[in-house]
């Protein structure tokens, strides 16, 4: 069973997101905050990480940035789920290495599944 | 005829400081029209004054010394009711930003439950509420366009679009648009057609992403406003140094008393909240803001009851 992080502040969002994800057969693991999810990606070595960037505690710019100098955690993929738009954040985002940008309000939920899918098979 | 006009302007700068929402002495304009006046009269004051105390030379270095400090104070308050605005344009900015970049966290998280609940994978939905939850996901939907068009709209203001411009072919965006729409068209019972010459049609510098954006929300209008059946006809031509693209249809149209006002922010049309409930009323502004950035030009032929024709030209380089 491949296993996600999902590190996100909002638990409701968290929540609806993990509920589908695991029904279509995903182990899934949450944190709310930063750190808390770069020490679970650390120990937990997951398959796949959807990162906000808004977090408390450590960003998740700071989080992607930590993960990609790790040498046993560089290779996780990373999708950008994020509220964050800008032109600079999306390039800083993808500079460091994050494989897929997202903005939540604008996809559906399906459409977040499907790029997990894509992602991690 | 020097005095009225000053009196004029002056009254104009009042008006003007009113509608910033400054109080005079809070607005620059008006201080600076202020140190203007005091300067001039400083001078011929002094020259005045020390010119009847000439035996006195203590009296007119404290003349001159007072006038100096009032200049001074004047000159102060303005430099930091300057930045007074500056600071506030900021704040705004900044606040449109952040207020935005919140809302959308709950309206995320209101998209997804709905979409999880209406998918059925947490249980059956009655037809009657499936309905209702329908409705509530498409309000959704609607608040979260509305929220993504304010934040362009401060991008416009703040000179941020065109990002990434470059030489590309209206045509091949119209064609892109022509065809993620044919599926709309046909369920709304319009008949789009696209008209494009084979060749001769020059690339303009724009950003593709942008321009796409604009011709889906002039088709999109186009097709939306059409009660039963009607026609949408697309069509892009060469002009001496332009592209033009144009959308005609044969829909509700605009009511001439609301014509000048279609590409104001947040206006729509009397007939058009009728029809059609959604809508935010920034997309035209945001179309012409960005074709009138780019150099080209925008505008319609509409007829209430006929049908409009919505065109903007984009420069050849």
């Amino acid at each position: 069973m491949k296993k996600i992080l999902f590190i996100e502040d909002e638990p409701s969002l968290q929540k609806v997101a993990s509920e589908v994800l695991r029904q279509d057969g995903y182990d899934v693991k949450n944190a709310l905050d930063g750190a808390e999810g770069l020490k679970m990606i650390m120990e937990e070595k997951p398959d796949l990480v959807l990162l906000d960037l808004i977090l408390p505690s450590k960003s998740g710019f700071e989080v992607l940035k930590e993960m990609k100098a790790d040498d046993s955690t560089k290779d996780i993929p990373v999708i950008i789920l994020t509220n964050l738009e800008g032109s600079q954040d999306v390039e800083k985002a993808l500079e460091l290495g994050a494989t897929t940008y997202l903005v939540k309000a604008n996809y559906e939920l399906d459409d977040i599944v499907n790029k997990v899918k894509d992602t991690i098979g | 005829m020097k005095l009225l006009k000053k009196i004029f302007s002056s009254i104009n700068i009042l008006a003007q400081c009113r509608s910033s929402r400054l109080s005079i002495w809070q607005c620059p304009t008006f201080l600076f029209i202020v140190m203007g006046i005091v300067n001039i009269g400083a001078m011929l004051g002094t020259y005045t004054i020390a010119s009847q105390y000439n035996n006195e030379p203590e009296m007119v270095a404290f003349i001159v010394v007072v006038i100096s400090l009032a200049l001074f104070i004047i000159g102060s308050l303005l430099v930091e009711n300057f930045n007074k605005v500056v600071e506030s344009n900021r704040l705004k900015s900044e606040f449109v930003s952040i207020v935005s970049h919140q809302l959308r966290s709950p309206l995320s998280s209101i998209r997804w439950t709905l979409d999880l609940i209406l998918s059925k994978r947490i249980g059956d939905v009655d037809p009657k509420t499936k309905e209702y939850l329908e409705l509530a996901q498409s309000s959704t939907k609607r608040m979260i366009v509305l929220i993504n068009d304010i934040l362009s709209i401060r991008h416009i203001e703040e000179g941020r679009f065109g990002d990434n411009k470059k030489m590309v072919y209206l045509k091949n965006i119209v064609e892109q648009v022509f065809n993620d729409l044919t599926v709309f068209a046909v369920a709304s019972n319009v008949d789009l057609t696209l008209e494009a010459p084979q060749e001769g049609l020059a690339s303009v510098n724009a950003d593709p992403k942008e321009i796409g954006l604009i011709v889906q929300n002039l088709v999109e209008n186009a097709i939306k406003y059409i009660k039963g059946k009607g026609f949408v006809k697309i069509k892009v031509s060469r002009l001496d140094d332009s592209i033009r693209m144009s959308v005609e249809d044969n829909g509700a149209g605009i009511p001439k008393a609301d014509q000048e006002y279609i590409f104001q922010r947040f206006f729509r049309a009397s007939n058009a909240r009728v029809i059609q409930t959604e809508g935010t009323g920034l997309g035209l502004f945001i179309a012409k803001s960005i074709v009138e950035n780019l150099g080209g030009k925008m505008g319609f032929e509409s007829v209430e009851g006929k049908g409009s024709t919505f065109w903007f030209t984009l420069p050849i380089k």
